[in-house]
C-alpha cells in the first residue's frame, strides 16, 4: 500500500507543478486585460480593466483563484465567443473521448493477435508479411491515413459521410459510426508498432528456460503460451501501451482536422489561430493531466501485474 | 478583439476561405441520404460555411461578413434589400418623404410577428431605432443614425427626421434590424422578423435556423437550415466530394472543377473589390509615380487567367461593377499593363533598379494569397522584389488594418450597407479606417461635397468623380471584382444572387 | 529471420534514404523549374517528360515544389536531430559519468517530459510561442534531448565501470578527455538507430503540425503545408495529393527500415 501512497502523493505534486507552469505560460504571453479591448486599448483603459480584473494582485494570489475555480469548473471566458469555455470544452469532450477511447480499442483488438502470431511462428510466412506491413504501417502518418481512408471510404465507396457528424444525442450508433474511420486513422499506425513491441518480447520470452523446460514436461502449445508466456510477455508492453494513451491524444488532434470532426482538437487549433488564450490554455492543462494520470495508472498497473518491480 | 472586429471591415474577409469547395458528387446519392435524414421531414438542407459567426449575434454587432451571410435570414428592418439592389417594404407596408427630404414617415405592417411570438408595435421600432443609433459597431450607419429624431405620431407610423437630407438613408435603415423592445441575450439567441428563426449554434460546429411559420410575406419553402462550419478548406470540399452539403457558395472556379451532375453551378461574383492594397504613408509608396508604376506592372488579365480561368471583372476604382449607379468600367483601362511604361515611371520616381517590399496577406484567404503569389512574379518583371508574408486573421486585423503597419496587402473590400459611403469614406484623410493612409485634399473635398449633396443625381456624379482621382492618382492597385460560384444540389432551385454578401434562403425550395 | 531483417531492412531502408537524401540535397542545388514561375498553360498538368509531376494550380512544376518542400522539411529534420543529439549527449554524458543528484533530477526531469508525446508538447509551445520554421525545429530539437540524454546516460553510466576507461583513468587522462575522447565513438554506434528514428519522428511532427497550420509558415514551404494546399485540388490534379503524400511517405520509410536494419545490427 506503501507504494500506492507514495505514487498518488507524486501525481498530486506532478499536478501541481503542471498546472503552475501552464498558468506561468500563459500569464508571460497574454494581457487578459489588452486582449479584451483589443485597438479601443488605452493606457489608462486597461489599468482599470486590470484593476477590475485582479491582475495587480501578487502572482501567487493569482494562481490561487484561477487554480480554486478551475477545480470548480469555472475555466473563464473565451475572448473569441465571449461565453463561458466549460460550456465550449464540455460540448467537443464527448467526441475526442470516444474517438480516444475506440482507437485504444481498435489498436489493443488487432495488436495482440497480430503480436502473438508473429511471435509464436517467427520467421514464418504470416511474421514476414505482418512484419513488412507494420515497417510501412508505422512510417504513414496518422493525418495522412486519415486522407487516405476519407477518399477512399469516403467519397469512393460510400462507407461513410465525410463533414457529417451524428451528435451523441441523435443516438449511439450513428455516433459511433462518425468514429470508427477518424478512429482507424490512429489506430493503425499504433498497431503496427505495438505487433512489433509484443512479437520481440513474446520471441524474447519464448527462448526462456522455463518455457523450453515446460515444453519438454509435455505440456501443450497453448498452455504454456496462456500460463507463461503471455503474462510475462506483456509487462514490457503495458508501459508501451500507456504511453500509446497520450500519443492516440495528440494524433486525435490532428486527425479530427482532416474528418472535419467538431472536437477538443479542432477547438485547439482554431483557438490558437484565434488567440484565444483562455481555451487554449484549459484545454492544455486538461492534455497535460490526462498524461500525468494515464501514467500514472499505467505505473499502478505495472506493480500489479509484476509486485516484484519496485519503482520509487 | 471584439472591438478589432468592430473596425468594420467585414470585408475581404471570407471571400477566401469559403473558396473551398469542389469536386463531384456522390455516384448513387447513398451517403447524402445519411445527411437528409438528419432534418427532421426532408424540407432541410445542409449549407457550408468556411467559417464560425461572430462571438455576439447581437443585431448591431455583426462584424463579419459571414454572419451577416446568415443573420439576413433571421433580421430585417423597415426596408430590405431585393436580389436587384432594391429596398422594398419589410417590417413598414411603405414609406413617404416629405418634399424638404428630411422626414421618412413609415407605415408599420400590422402582421409582423416576432420569433418569440410577439406581435411587432412602433414601441419596438423606436427601440431598435435608439438602440442602434447608440451600440452599432458601423461607423457609417453610426453616423447616418446622429441627430436623427425618431418618433410614433400613432401606433402604426413612424417617423424620422434627419438633421439634413441623405439620399442614401434608406439604404441604412434596412440595417436598422427590428427587435422587441424588451429583447435581451440576443447575441445568443437572436430574435427578428425574418422568414427563418434562429434555434441553435454549436461553436465551430453548426448553426440552424428553421422557418419562421407566422412570417407576415412570402413564406420560406425550406422548413430547416443548417449552416455547417468548416474552417479548414479541404474538409470542405471532400464534404462537398461526398454530397454531405446541399449549397455552397463563394467557391473558385478550380474548387468546382470535375463536379458531377447533381450539382448545379452558379456564376456570380464575390461583390468586393479586390486590390493590390498599398501603405501611401510608407515610402516608395508615398511616390504616385511608384503606385502608377505599380499599376502598370500589374496584369489584371494574368491574375484572372492564373487563379480563375479568366472570370472576374476588373474594377479600376474603388467601386464593384453591382453598384451600376456609380461603376465606371472605363476606370479599369487607367492602367493597361505595360512594363516598358512601368519601368520608366520607376526611373522616374528615382527606383531605376526597382526596390524590395512586402505583401502581408491574410493566410485563410486563398483566392488572396493565390493573387499576391502571381504578383510577385509580375512585380519581378518590372524588377521589383516582393515577398509574400502570409499571417493570420487576428494578426493581419491588428498589425495591417488596426495598426496601418505594412507596406502592401492584398485583400477585398465589400460594402457593409449598399451605399457609397461604405466603400468610399474609408479613403478621406481623416477617416478612422483609411488604413491605407491615403491623404488628397482634392478627394476629401469632392467626397464632402458628394456626401452632403442632397440631389441624387448631383451626389451621384460627385461619388463618380471621387472613383476617377482614385484611378488617377493610383491609390491602389485595384484589381477586380473576384467571380464566384455557388454550387447547389441539383433537385433544389431559386437562389439568387444579391448585389451584397448574403445567402438569402427563404427563395430556395426542393423542385 | 536475423539474415533477412538485415539484408531487407538496413539495404533497401538505406538505398531508399540515400537516394531520397540525394535528391533533396541535389534539390539545394539545381531545381528542374523556378517554383514560382507560373504559366496559365500549364495549370494543373498531368506528369509528362518535361514535368515529371505534372503542375499545380499557378501553373508551377510540382517536382520543384515538392523539392522544395522536402528540403525544408528535410533541414528542419536535420537540425531537430542535431540539437537534440549534441545537448542530449553532453547532458547524458556528464550525468552518466559523474552520477550523484544532478544525474538524479535531470534524470527525473527527462522521465516526466518522455512521458508527454513530442507532438502534443510543440503543440503547446507554439501556442504559446508562436510557430515558424525557427521555432519548430528549437523546440522539436529541445524535446528530443531527453530521449537521446536517457541512452547516452545508460552508455556512460556503464562505460565508466569498462576496463577501458578504468586504464585511461589510471594513465591520468582527465574525465573530458575519457568522456570525450574514449567513451564517445563507442556510444555513437549505439546511437545511430536512435538518430534515425529521431530524424523520422522529426520528419513526421514537422509534417502533422505544417499540414494542419501550426508548423512552417509560408512563405516557407514544406511537404506538410503542401499537402493541405493539394488537397483541395483533389479533384482538379489528384497527381498532386500523390506525389506530395508519396514523397512524406517515402521518406519516413526509408529512415525508419534504416533505423530497423541498424537495430537490428547491433543487435
Amino acid at each position: 500500500m506503501n507504494y500506492f501512497v507514495r505514487k498518488t502523493i507524486t501525481l498530486i505534486i506532478t499536478l501541481f507543478i503542471v498546472s503552475l507552469l501552464v498558468f506561468l505560460a500563459f500569464q508571460v504571453i497574454s494581457d487578459p486585460a489588452a486582449a479584451m479591448l483589443g485597438t479601443s486599448a488605452t493606457p489608462e483603459k486597461i489599468a482599470e480593466l486590470r484593476e477590475q480584473l485582479g491582475l495587480n494582485d501578487p502572482l501567487a494570489v493569482r494562481y490561487g483563484r484561477w487554480l480554486a475555480s478551475f477545480v470548480k469548473g469555472d475555466f473563464g471566458t473565451s475572448y473569441a465567443y465571449s461565453m463561458p469555455v466549460r460550456g465550449m470544452v464540455m460540448e467537443k469532450l464527448p467526441l475526442t473521448v470516444g474517438v480516444v477511447l475506440l482507437s485504444f480499442l481498435l489498436m489493443v483488438a488487432l495488436s495482440f493477435p497480430l503480436g502473438i502470431l508473429c511471435g509464436r511462428h517467427e520467421g514464418g510466412v504470416a511474421d514476414h508479411i505482418i512484419t513488412i506491413l507494420g515497417q510501412v504501417g508505422m512510417s504513414i502518418p496518422a493525418f495522412l491515413l486519415g486522407v487516405g481512408l476519407t477518399y477512399l471510404f469516403g467519397v469512393f465507396f460510400h462507407w461513410f459521410t465525410p463533414g457529417a457528424y451524428a451528435p451523441l444525442r441523435n443516438g449511439f450508433w450513428p455516433w459511433l459510426g462518425c468514429l470508427i474511420f477518424p478512429a482507424l486513422a490512429i489506430a493503425i499506425p499504433r498497431t503496427a508498432m505495438t505487433v512489433k513491441m509484443l512479437r520481440a518480447s513474446v520471441i524474447d520470452e519464448m527462448g526462456k528456460n522455463y518455457v523450453v523446460t515446460s515444453y519438454s514436461r509435455g505440456a501443450g502449445n497453448a498452455v504454456v503460451l496462456r500460463r507463461h508466456v503471455l503474462r510475462n510477455a506483456i509487462i514490457p508492453v503495458i508501459t508501451f501501451i500507456a504511453s500509446s494513451m497520450a500519443e492516440i491524444v495528440a494524433n486525435c488532434i490532428l486527425v479530427e482536422q482532416v474528418f472535419a470532426l467538431p472536437g477538443i482538437g479542432v477547438l485547439l487549433l482554431s483557438s490558437i489561430g484565434n488567440r484565444d488564450f483562455p481555451v487554449v490554455q484549459t484545454l492544455v492543462v486538461f492534455l497535460a493531466v490526462w498524461v500525468v494520470v494515464i501514467n500514472f495508472i499505467a505505473d499502478v498497473l505495472y506493480q500489479l501485474v509484476d509486485p516484484r518491480i519496485r519503482l520509487g | 478583439m471584439k472591438k478589432i472586429l468592430a473596425l468594420f471591415l467585414a470585408a475581404a474577409l471570407l471571400c477566401g476561405v469559403l473558396c473551398g469547395c469542389g469536386g463531384a458528387s456522390n455516384k448513387d446519392g447513398k451517403a447524402s441520404d445519411k445527411e437528409t435524414s438528419t432534418g427532421a421531414d426532408g424540407n432541410s438542407i445542409v449549407v457550408g460555411i468556411a467559417q464560425d459567426l461572430d462571438s455576439s449575434l447581437d443585431p448591431y454587432s455583426i462584424t463579419a461578413a459571414g454572419t451577416r451571410e446568415v443573420l439576413f435570414n433571421v433580421y430585417e428592418g423597415l426596408v430590405k434589400a431585393d436580389h436587384t439592389g432594391a429596398y422594398q417594404a419589410a417590417c413598414a407596408s411603405g414609406f413617404d418623404l416629405s418634399d424638404d427630404g428630411l422626414t421618412y414617415t413609415f407605415t408599420l405592417r400590422d402582421n409582423v410577428v416576432f420569433h418569440n411570438g410577439k406581435t411587432m408595435t412602433a414601441e419596438d421600432v423606436l427601440y431598435s431605432f435608439e438602440t442602434c443609433a447608440a451600440r452599432t459597431v458601423d461607423a457609417s450607419l453610426s453616423a447616418a443614425l446622429s441627430d436623427v429624431t425618431v418618433a410614433s405620431p400613432d401606433p402604426k407610423t413612424v417617423t424620422v427626421t434627419l438633421p439634413a437630407p441623405n439620399p442614401d438613408f434608406i439604404a441604412f435603415a434596412a440595417y436598422v434590424y427590428i427587435v422587441p423592445a424588451d429583447a435581451s441575450g440576443l447575441e445568443t439567441q437572436p430574435i427578428g422578423t425574418g422568414p427563418f428563426k434562429f434555434v441553435s449554434r454549436s461553436v465551430q460546429q453548426n448553426v440552424v435556423l428553421e422557418k419562421h411559420t407566422e412570417y407576415y410575406g412570402t413564406p420560406a419553402y425550406l422548413d430547416k437550415v443548417t449552416y455547417r462550419i468548416f474552417e479548414d478548406a479541404s474538409a470542405e470540399i471532400t464534404a462537398l466530394d461526398a454530397g454531405t452539403i446541399d449549397l455552397c457558395a463563394h467557391l473558385g472556379v478550380d474548387q468546382i472543377a470535375g463536379l458531377k451532375s447533381d450539382y448545379e453551378v452558379l456564376e456570380g461574383t464575390m461583390n468586393l473589390v479586390q486590390a493590390l492594397y498599398l501603405n501611401n504613408a510608407q515610402a516608395p509608396f508615398d511616390n504616385e509615380l511608384v503606385r502608377q508604376a505599380l499599376c502598370y506592372a500589374v496584369d489584371v488579365k494574368q491574375i484572372m487567367d492564373l487563379t480563375e480561368d479568366g472570370h472576374g471583372t476588373p474594377v479600376g476604382s474603388a467601386m464593384y461593377p453591382a453598384f451600376t449607379k456609380y461603376f465606371d468600367p472605363a476606370l479599369a483601362d487607367t492602367y493597361p499593363h505595360d512594363t516598358a511604361k512601368a519601368k520608366e515611371l520607376l526611373t522616374q520616381a528615382g527606383y531605376p533598379d526597382g526596390f524590395s517590399m512586402t505583401i502581408t496577406v491574410p493566410s485563410n484567404y486563398t483566392p488572396h494569397v493565390k493573387t499576391a503569389e502571381v504578383i510577385v512574379e509580375q512585380l519581378k518583371e518590372v524588377g521589383i522584389t516582393a515577398k509574400v508574408n502570409k499571417v493570420e486573421w487576428a494578426t493581419w486585423l491588428s498589425d495591417v488594418y488596426g495598426g496601418r503597419q505594412y507596406e502592401s496587402t492584398v485583400v477585398g473590400f465589400d460594402a457593409s450597407t449598399l451605399t457609397a459611403a461604405a466603400l468610399l469614406a474609408r479613403y478621406q484623410s481623416t477617416a478612422h479606417n483609411n488604413m491605407f493612409n491615403y491623404s488628397n485634399p482634392e478627394y476629401d473635398e469632392t467626397y464632402a461635397k458628394a456626401a452632403a449633396a442632397t440631389d441624387d443625381a448631383e451626389a451621384t456624379q460627385l461619388y463618380r468623380q471621387c472613383l476617377k482621382i482614385l484611378a488617377d492618382t493610383a491609390a491602389n492597385v485595384y484589381i477586380q471584382d473576384m467571380a464566384e460560384f455557388v454550387v447547389i444540389r441539383g433537385t433544389l432551385t431559386g437562389y439568387q444572387f444579391y448585389p451584397m454578401y448574403v445567402m438569402d434562403m427563404s427563395t430556395i425550395r426542393y423542385k | 529471420m536475423k539474415k533477412f531483417n538485415f539484408n531487407g531492412f538496413l539495404w533497401i531502408g538505406g538505398l531508399l534514404s540515400a537516394v531520397m537524401s540525394l535528391l533533396i540535397v541535389t534539390g539545394f542545388f539545381w531545381r528542374p523549374y523556378s517554383t514560382t514561375a507560373m504559366n496559365a498553360a500549364d495549370k494543373f498538368a498531368r506528369p509528362s517528360l518535361a514535368h515529371l509531376m505534372g503542375c499545380d494550380d499557378l501553373g508551377r512544376d510540382i517536382f520543384s515544389r515538392v523539392l522544395e518542400g522536402a528540403g525544408t522539411s528535410f533541414l528542419i529534420a536535420v537540425f531537430v536531430v542535431l540539437i537534440g543529439f549534441v545537448l542530449g549527449t553532453v547532458i547524458g554524458a556528464l550525468t552518466g559519468y559523474f552520477g550523484g543528484w544532478p544525474d538524479e533530477v535531470l534524470m527525473r526531469i527527462c522521465d516526466a517530459l518522455t512521458a508527454f508525446p513530442s507532438i502534443l508538447l510543440a503543440i503547446v509551445v507554439v501556442a504559446v510561442v508562436g510557430g515558424g520554421k525557427y521555432t519548430i525545429t528549437w523546440v522539436l530539437g529541445l524535446l528530443f534531448v531527453p530521449s537521446f540524454a536517457r541512452i547516452v546516460r545508460a552508455e556512460y553510466a556503464r562505460a565508466r565501470e569498462m576496463n577501458y576507461v578504468k586504464s585511461a583513468r589510471l594513465m591520468g587522462a582527465g574525465p573530458f578527455r575519457i568522456m570525450f575522447r574514449h567513451i564517445l565513438p563507442n556510444v555513437i554506434a549505439v546511437m545511430l538507430p536512435a538518430l534515425t528514428i529521431g530524424f523520422n519522428n522529426a520528419i513526421l511532427a514537422e509534417a502533422s503540425m505544417s499540414y494542419v497550420g501550426i508548423g512552417v509558415q509560408p512563405p516557407d514551404a514544406s511537404l506538410g503545408r503542401m499537402l493541405s494546399e493539394a488537397q483541395t485540388y483533389l479533384k482538379a490534379a489528384p497527381h498532386y495529393v500523390l506525389f506530395v503524400a508519396l514523397a512524406i511517405v517515402l521518406l519516413i520509410l526509408g529512415f525508419s527500415m534504416l533505423s530497423e536494419g541498424l537495430q537490428h545490427r547491433n543487435r
